[in-house]
């Protein structure tokens, strides 16, 4: 009982202070704000993260593709592992 | 491009390629830091914004924003960034002639862009909009101060950048570096003017 009752209080008392001594008013707009621009902070830096490994991703690709093209053109029609003699 | 295209990526710079330049590398991690620190300031307005009470926003005793002439000067500094993508792409296929003329129209509007934002200063300071006049006074010269100031590091480094082109002597690298910061300052504006100005 007494259990459930702690955890009724941890659930319900945040809402009722809003737990923030700063925000000044517990209105929704301000909570929703609060909660966007926390989502927003927490998701752009992994975004840009992604972004940035996507990026050398594809230059990697582009570098790769024009290594094979110069590797075609420098030897046209050698069989692939056949070296010199 | 998925895992595939970063492995190699990763195995080009494992044989000692380079995938990206050092230049581009350093200053991405710059406008990384850059980017978060903005987007701390824009989170802390909406709040303050959300926090006062239904028709409080913007102080009624504060001058407005000027919202159009900040359209327009908005608008003139994205064309500015285009310039400055024309100017990348004339450099690798036509030579450093003709990129230096379209740079050097791009740094003119980015001059021009923040001259327009200082002349817009003096008058809202005239009407009364000061750093400690309101909330919307701090977070307005300290967020948009802030984007001028990249702005005027931005211009003054791709002015250095500049004369180098002209004299065929400019790096991929370095030209690399100063239009990604160049295309941070850029792409900010908008966000900014949408938040702070509308």
């Amino acid at each position: 009982m007494r259990r459930t009752l702690s955890i009724a209080i941890l659930i319900a008392l945040p809402d009722l202070a809003d737990a923030c001594a700063v925000c000044g008013a517990a209105v929704d707009r301000n909570k929703s704000a609060f909660v966007g621009t926390t989502i927003l902070l927490s998701l752009l830096p992994l975004a840009m993260i992604g972004a940035g490994l996507w990026w050398i991703g594809r230059r990697g690709n582009l570098a790769q593709e024009f290594t094979e093209r110069e590797i075609r053109v420098d030897a046209p029609g050698r069989p692939a592992g056949g070296g010199e003699r | 491009m998925g895992p595939r295209g970063t492995e190699q990526a990763l195995n080009t710079l494992a044989r000692g390629g380079r995938v990206v330049e050092n230049g581009v590398v350093g200053m991405a991690i710059v406008v990384f830091v850059e980017v978060m620190l903005f987007a701390g300031f824009i989170s802390a307005f909406i709040i303050v914004r959300n926090s006062t009470p239904p028709g409080l926003w913007p102080p009624p005793d504060q001058p407005r924003l000027p919202v159009a002439t900040t359209a327009f000067n908005t608008a003139m500094l994205l064309a500015s960034g285009v310039l400055l993508f024309l100017a990348h792409r004339a450099f690798g296929r036509r030579g450093h002639r003709p990129a230096a003329r379209r740079m050097g129209i791009a740094i003119l509007m980015g001059g021009l862009f923040v001259a327009f934002q200082g002349v817009e200063w003096v008058r809202l300071i005239g009407q009364g909009l000061t750093l400690t006049s309101s909330q919307l006074g701090a977070f307005f010269y300290t967020i948009v101060g802030a984007h001028a100031l990249h702005a005027t590091a931005a211009i003054a480094a791709l002015g250095i950048q500049w004369r180098a082109m002209r004299a065929g002597r400019l790096s991929p690298s370095a030209f690399g570096a100063g239009q990604l910061f160049w295309y941070f300052v850029v792409l900010m504006w908008p966000v900014i003017y949408w938040q702070v100005y509308l």
